[in-house]
């Protein structure tokens, strides 16, 4: 590896982030943070949401559709079958493209369901503190305690297993996040001397947390939705993987990657694509949360 | 931090720690009660009401839930933690037989994470932006956004199928343990080194590092002596969490490998209904996560004894 001939300014950072470099005009944040692995991110996400959301609109074909003739067909063979077909010859790009879709339709609504839920539950306990704080905490510290799948299997169980409950348990699984970051930082908050001065002149509950304090967890709050959203994609896949999330036949990358383990020595690619394609697009949101959390500077995920 | 300190501290924390307990094994008694009935999935077809009855009544599932609770805490303050429905047997001679296969997997796991987490997260603090940080950093990345299921697959593929080096499932040889411990490993591992990596970058910019470098002590004293201690706080804290990240990740992983251990038991015993093992394999997870916090607690002691504990709850 060529190291680069011109040293890099030695950048000082202090706490806020803001570099001194002297003779070099200052460069917006976001760019300064910005890498080829970033941009790369946001290229693969960009074309995978789109790829998701026109198979919605153009509809190529049946997710579910068999053809017993073309079974197992490895990818790049078939001009019909691109990326191959399973063992009952159902077509592996249109069920990756459904199971995408329904990765993200569950990580982006039970993020903000989960989002909403968690950010009331910590603002609630970090600004009326007391006995509702204790309550709020004391649940999050239960179901914290619990192993998540096992919860998972249980109320899969009680409710059934539908998309709604699998939405459910995921926002289940993201509240406690939000509640304690969230909680800690109105906690300092609401001591600074902006939020007293604010009471001091009279402001309201609603008003001190709407203008002053929402605001200013907003960053962290942004951070770990991105995070989340990556979380929940593999929570669901997970869940589908053991049977308990979304049910065969709709296609979901969980229960497909299941689907292909039989057939495995001989068939590589049932299992592996769509392992791949959970991979890409984790790996893909996971980038994009570290970035966004190096530009707003906050401490979380 | 003086001893009488200490142990208020202490105590305070294994209340906390009890309650927490309370809150869940009374929270997994009603969700499992919800989740069906066990006798009807026991008896045969041709089974009479009165057979239903019988056994329910032998069970002691014909009580209100409410009773059945406050028997099932009695028991748990003599120990006893009920019959497994399915296997006949005391719950906790069903749970403890599985222990060992978890166990097998799961502290290796966690062991591997810090052992290699911590140097890996260090190191790359030190080197960084240069290409081994990328390469760390990169990589962890990748475990954290990876789920340990579609690694299993890769793993299982490259080195079972194609490579022959590993068998693809059961427990039977020392053969058997490598890829579930490493599936089971990544994850921790990569939330630790991402940790240390952030947690050290931030003491490297601390003026009491530059104090240490003025007073001319050396590179590996500073690092050990000042930085690390500093830079592990966080670091612990989220080991704390990692007992509960394997935990709910060996059920995964065992589902995988066809593993006999506590994962496979709980989520068989969840589809029989057998309410005493799941009940029991519940109180042990959240016990093991409870018993790690506490530690972590008392680590905390002995990396920084100024902490104040007063205000932590």
């Amino acid at each position: 590896m060529a190291k680069a001939l011109t040293p890099k300014p030695t950048a000082l950072r202090s706490r806020n982030g803001t570099t001194i470099q002297r003779g070099i005009p200052p460069r917006p944040r976001w760019l300064r943070e910005m890498n080829a692995t970033v941009v790369l991110a946001a290229v693969v996400l960009l074309l995978m949401v789109s790829a998701v959301l026109l198979v919605g609109v153009i509809s190529p074909g049946d997710p579910t559709a068999q053809s017993l003739r073309a079974r197992l067909t490895p990818p790049l063979i078939n001009p019909d079958y691109p990326l191959g077909t399973d063992s009952t010859g159902r077509d592996l790009l249109i069920r990756l493209l459904h199971g995408g879709r329904i990765s993200l339709l569950i990580g982006i609504t039970a993020t903000i369901i989960g989002t909403i839920v968690g950010v009331a539950l910590g603002v609630i306990s970090g600004y009326a503190r007391g006995w509702l704080d204790e309550v709020i905490s004391y649940v999050a510290e239960v179901q914290l305690s619990l192993p998540f799948v096992l919860l998972a299997i249980a109320v899969a169980l009680v409710l059934g297993r539908s998309l709604a409950v699998l939405i459910g348990l995921a926002a289940l699984s993201t509240w406690p996040i939000y509640s304690r970051v969230v909680r800690g930082e109105v906690l300092s908050l609401r001591e600074r001397d902006f939020v007293v001065a604010a009471r001091a002149l009279g402001a309201s509950d609603a008003h001190i947390i709407t203008r002053h304090l929402l605001p200013n967890i907003a960053a962290p709050i942004l951070v770990l939705a991105t995070i989340n959203i990556g979380r929940i994609i593999l929570l669901e896949s997970g869940l589908s993987f053991l049977g308990i999330g979304i049910q065969p036949p709709t296609p979901s990358w969980g229960n497909m990657i299941s689907d292909g383990r039989e057939v495995l020595p001989v068939a590589w690619w049932i299992s592996t694509l769509p392992a791949l394609a959970l991979m890409l697009l984790t790996l893909a949101i996971g980038t994009l949360g570290d970035w966004l959390r190096d530009v707003l500077d906050v401490a979380v995920g | 931090m003086t001893g009488v300190n200490l142990a208020r501290f202490l105590a305070f924390r294994l209340l906390r720690t009890l309650l927490t307990l309370l809150g869940v094994v009374a929270l997994t008694f009603i969700l499992g009660r919800l989740t069906g009935d066990p006798v009807a999935l026991m008896l045969p077809q041709q089974a009479t009401l009165e057979d239903y009855n019988r056994m329910r009544a032998a069970l002691g599932l014909d009580q209100p839930v409410a009773v059945q609770f406050v028997r099932y805490l009695e028991g748990l303050t003599r120990g006893d933690l009920g019959r497994s429905i399915i296997f006949q047997r005391p719950a906790a001679e069903v749970v403890a037989e599985r222990i060992p296969a978890t166990l097998a997997l799961g502290a290796p796991a966690l062991l591997l994470s810090v052992v290699l987490g911590v140097p890996l997260g260090m190191w790359s603090a030190y080197q960084r932006n240069r290409l081994l940080d990328r390469l760390i950093a990169g990589l962890s990345l990748a475990g954290q956004s990876l789920p340990s299921f579609a690694i299993a697959i890769v793993l299982i593929l490259v080195f079972s199928v194609t490579l022959r080096w590993t068998p693809t499932f059961g427990s039977d040889t020392w053969r058997h343990y490598i890829l579930p411990t490493i599936t089971l490993t990544l994850y921790p591992l990569a939330i630790i080194i991402r940790l240390t990596r952030s947690s050290m970058l931030e003491v490297l910019n601390q003026g009491y590092m530059r104090t240490a470098a003025a007073k001319g002590l050396s590179d590996r004293f500073r690092a050990t002596n000042h930085a690390l201690p500093n830079a592990l706080i966080p670091v612990v804290t989220v080991i704390g969490l990692q007992v509960a990240a394997i935990i709910s990740g060996a059920a995964i992983v065992e589902a995988v490998f066809a593993w006999p251990g506590l994962g496979t038991l709980a989520v068989g015993s969840i589809g029989g209904r057998d309410y005493p093992v799941i009940q029991t394999i519940v109180l042990i997870s959240a016990a093991a996560f409870g018993i790690a916090n506490l530690l972590v607690d008392l680590a905390y002691f002995a990396i920084d004894p100024r902490i104040q504990t007063a205000g932590r709850g």
